[in-house]
């Protein structure tokens, strides 16, 4: 018995140096944007006077430093997958707590944004770079998925798939997003592939997508909240190509974007609609259907610096 | 509590703490833990059915002793049947009230009549179809005289309830089983080391094998109508292998844990898919469910006494039971039914023993007559699967027909680069299967790599292979549904 469970201990033994040896590697070299825009959160490097929230098309399609020119300083905080929900407890644990009150916050919305399989983001998946004190204080509180916490603030657990192996041996992965090109939250995404996708999108629009009621509740609660903190809320939403005006009419989620923003007097600019513009229908600035690449991201940003400017002028 | 959960990382070294380090030689006191470990494993899955586990178990002990004092044949058959009856009462009143009910309704509706039909809501008590032919099988060796009864009910209650086996098998017989229950069991190093190897294995097949193989077939056959022809065979492929990984690596990790309490279990898969013909193939899948049937149904009905017609009517019955044993779905029996079938010509030319060796014993390549027969046993097996695996029959054959389409040679778009680890963790699967066929498992590599270092090495990498390539989203095995 005492040979079976001492050879055991150091099969374990090698097994737990591994699995440190991984973590830390993981830990320390390995990162990717959202990392980089936690830390501006909680470190940051540039006074931030208006903040972008979105999905994937926010991250990939403003640049804050195109729309720097306005004199505000801007930072793009979408992520991937990034819905109501997930911006409310962002907002409430991470970025209220940590970081000064801007003046504006330009929300990047989709006719996709109340539904939870497009928009798949969860705030538990994200606690790898919470700082200390908050990840502490949520699982504490047992408000939020604690298994799920836990797992994802170790990178040993959180990178068990076998294709996030190869980040061992480096300090990003750019087969999607190109990190080296990363400027205050904005990074390009690549490579294209626009052909592919237009049927599977088209679908989706007319069938699939769904409105959840509770990711509509978190967007109203977080809107009305950031609004008591002082901060002047503007509606857009990233143009898509080949948006069709007849399609885009019957969208229920953009009927129900319209009448909020109405009813809260929100600046509501909506780049598939009525500020459609011929970018819309360049396919050169796409990746795919929905994503503007490198050079879409420019040319939409000085657009958007342009009737920002308006809006905030009226707004001022 | 699944073996592949959280819970079963921390239960087990309790048990196994407690049996030799707390109970250590005393033989009453580590049955008594195997019964109290037992119990709170199956509670963990519902302790509302553990009453049932309990007079099932107490239904057999008492039943056992009166067939063994009653004076007459005609008394002890008397005894026999009130057993057979209760346990296959319960079995078929949680298992196939509603299927006998819905039945009778559409024959009913087909005729003209439409009758008020009065279905439950059951829950299926999980390992039911098991414990209950465990407790079958002591009956009848008590009225055959292979056994005599146990008084002592502790004993006779792990035997029943021993929780590696409890919820999936091996359905354990009294005689194999019984007797190491009542001897003293003390620590044995080699059985341990390779219990470890064997639950190991049995990880990797059902959390990289069979889970990940679980993720395409659901995909495959819960949209079936929408998938190409190439995608329909992807898909019985890879139903193929996933009920084995998870059947066999169920029994593998049950066949371990057990090791390393010093109890050998019945095994219960060897190596089927490298059957020569059907027959072999079923004397290498589920053995202990076939040899159960053998035993207690098919020698009683005569077996293969009586002529070749007798020999096919009994090899029928056998299958469509067993077929009817794994749910109350017509699937099942139409599953059954065609592994009947596949059997006929062999059982007409008498061949139906003729593959008893293991394949290319002694070779590393196969015989071209040995791969021909290996690859038509597959490629039948496989089309059976279909109907195991379809929700209906009618869905089943619609899956066949689409199957033969023109899509056929088109590249099935559940197919990504994802695919290619799963692709690769089957072929060192199958490879490694064929290598050890003459072994009782896959990882039996004592002889295969004499140095430790190198054995050691292999462990640490099959484990992180487990942990990178396997899906832990905490699949139920297959089997606890039956």
């Amino acid at each position: 018995m005492k040979k079976f469970l001492k050879e055991l201990a150091m099969i374990f033994a090698v097994i737990l140096l591994l699995v440190i040896v991984i973590n830390y590697s993981f830990g320390k070299n390995y990162y990717n944007h959202y990392e980089l825009q936690y830390k501006e959160i909680v470190y940051p490097k540039k006074k931030i006077d208006g903040i972008i929230l979105g999905t994937s098309h926010g991250t990939h399609g403003i640049r804050p430093d195109v729309l720097d020119s306005l004199g505000f300083g801007f930072y793009n905080f979408s992520m991937n997958g990034g819905n109501p929900e997930f911006y409310w407890n962002w907002y409430t644990n991470i970025f209220a707590p940590c970081h000064p009150k801007p003046a504006y916050c330009i929300w990047a919305t989709d006719w996709f944004l109340f539904d939870t399989v497009w928009v798949w983001r969860q705030y538990e998946q994200d606690s790898e770079y919470f700082p200390d004190s908050t990840f502490y204080a949520n699982v504490k509180s047992g408000n939020y998925n604690t298994r799920s916490l836990v797992l994802n603030r170790i990178p040993f657990t959180k990178y068990k798939s076998i294709k996030d192996l190869p980040n061992l041996f480096r300090k990003y992965d750019e087969s999607q997003f190109l990190i080296s090109k990363y400027k205050d939250g904005f990074l390009p995404y690549w490579p294209k592939k626009i052909e592919q996708f237009r049927n599977r999108y088209v679908n989706k629009l007319k069938d699939i997508y769904k409105i959840s009621p509770w990711q509509q509740h978190y967007f109203e609660m977080l809107v009305r909240r950031m609004m008591s903190d002082g901060i002047k809320v503007i509606l857009i939403n990233t143009p898509e190509y080949a948006s069709k005006d007849e399609e885009y009419k019957k969208i229920i989620t953009y009927n129900y974007l319209e009448s909020f923003a109405k009813k809260n007097d929100i600046p509501f600019l909506n780049y598939n609609l009525r500020n459609r513009g011929p970018i819309n229908d360049d396919k050169n600035m796409f990746t795919d259907w929905g994503h503007l690449d490198d050079e879409g991201s420019k040319q939409f940003s000085e657009i958007l610096r342009r009737d920002l400017d308006s809006v905030i002028n009226l707004t001022r | 509590m699944l073996f592949n959960s959280l819970g079963f990382a921390l239960f087990f070294p309790v048990v196994f703490f407690l049996y030799w380090f707390v109970a250590k030689n005393n033989l009453k006191a580590q049955n008594a833990i195997l019964l109290f470990s037992s119990y709170f494993f199956y509670a963990c899955w519902d302790y509302r059915f553990l009453f049932l586990l309990v007079f099932s178990t107490f239904l057999d002990y008492f039943t056992g002793i009166k067939i063994h004092e009653a004076a007459t044949r005609t008394s002890k058959r008397v005894w026999l049947l009130i057993s057979v009856i209760v346990n296959l009462g319960f079995l078929g009143f949680f298992k196939y009230y509603n299927f006998f009910v819905e039945s009778f309704a559409e024959v009913m509706n087909s005729v003209g009549f439409k009758p008020d039909i009065w279905t439950l809501h059951i829950i299926l008590p999980v390992g039911i179809s098991f414990y209950t032919f465990h407790g079958m099988s002591y009956v009848f060796d008590i009225y055959n005289d292979r056994v005599v009864p146990r008084k002592n009910f502790v004993n006779y209650s792990v035997f029943v309830s021993y929780f590696p086996l409890l919820v999936a098998g091996p359905i354990e017989r009294a005689t194999h089983l019984l007797p190491q229950v009542e001897s003293p069991r003390h620590f044995d190093y080699p059985k341990a080391v390779d219990g470890m190897r064997q639950l190991l294995w049995g990880f990797f097949k059902k959390i990289v094998i069979a889970d990940n193989c679980a993720t395409y077939v659901n995909t495959i056959f819960d949209n079936y109508a929408d998938q190409p022809a190439s995608a329909l065979v992807m898909g019985a492929l890879f139903f193929a292998f996933q009920i084995y990984g998870d059947f066999s690596g169920y029994s593998d990790i049950a066949l371990g844990t057990s090791r390393l309490l010093g109890i050998e279990l019945l095994r219960n898969f060897a190596y089927p898919y490298f059957s020569r013909d059907i027959a072999e193939f079923w004397r290498r899948w589920h053995i202990s469910l076939s040899s159960w049937f053998r035993d207690y149904l098919y020698i009683p009905l005569g077996g293969s006494k009586g002529g070749v017609w007798r020999s096919i009517r009994n090899t029928f019955i056998i299958f469509l039971v067993s077929g009817f044993w794994h749910g109350a779905n017509w699937t099942f029996i139409a599953w059954g039914a065609l592994n009947a079938i596949y059997f006929l010509p062999l059982m007409l030319l008498k061949k139906n023993r003729s593959n008893l060796d293991i394949v290319a014993q002694g070779r590393i390549f196969p015989s071209m007559k040995e791969i021909i027969g290996m690859a038509t046993t597959f490629a039948l097996t496989v089309f059976a699967w279909i109907f195991f695996r379809a929700e209906t029959v009618s869905d089943a054959i619609s899956y066949v027909r689409r199957i033969f389409s023109p899509t056929l040679l088109t590249v099935p778009e559940v197919i990504s680069t994802e695919t290619i680890p799963l692709v690769i963790c089957l072929g060192l699967f199958m490879t490694v299967e064929w290598l050890q066929r003459n072994k009782k498992h896959g990882l039996q590599i004592d002889g295969v790599f004499p140095s430790r270092l190198v054995r050691w090495n292999f462990y640490i990498m099959l484990t992180f292979l487990i942990y990178y390539v396997g899906n832990f989203g905490h699949h139920a095995f297959i089997y606890f549904q039956f």
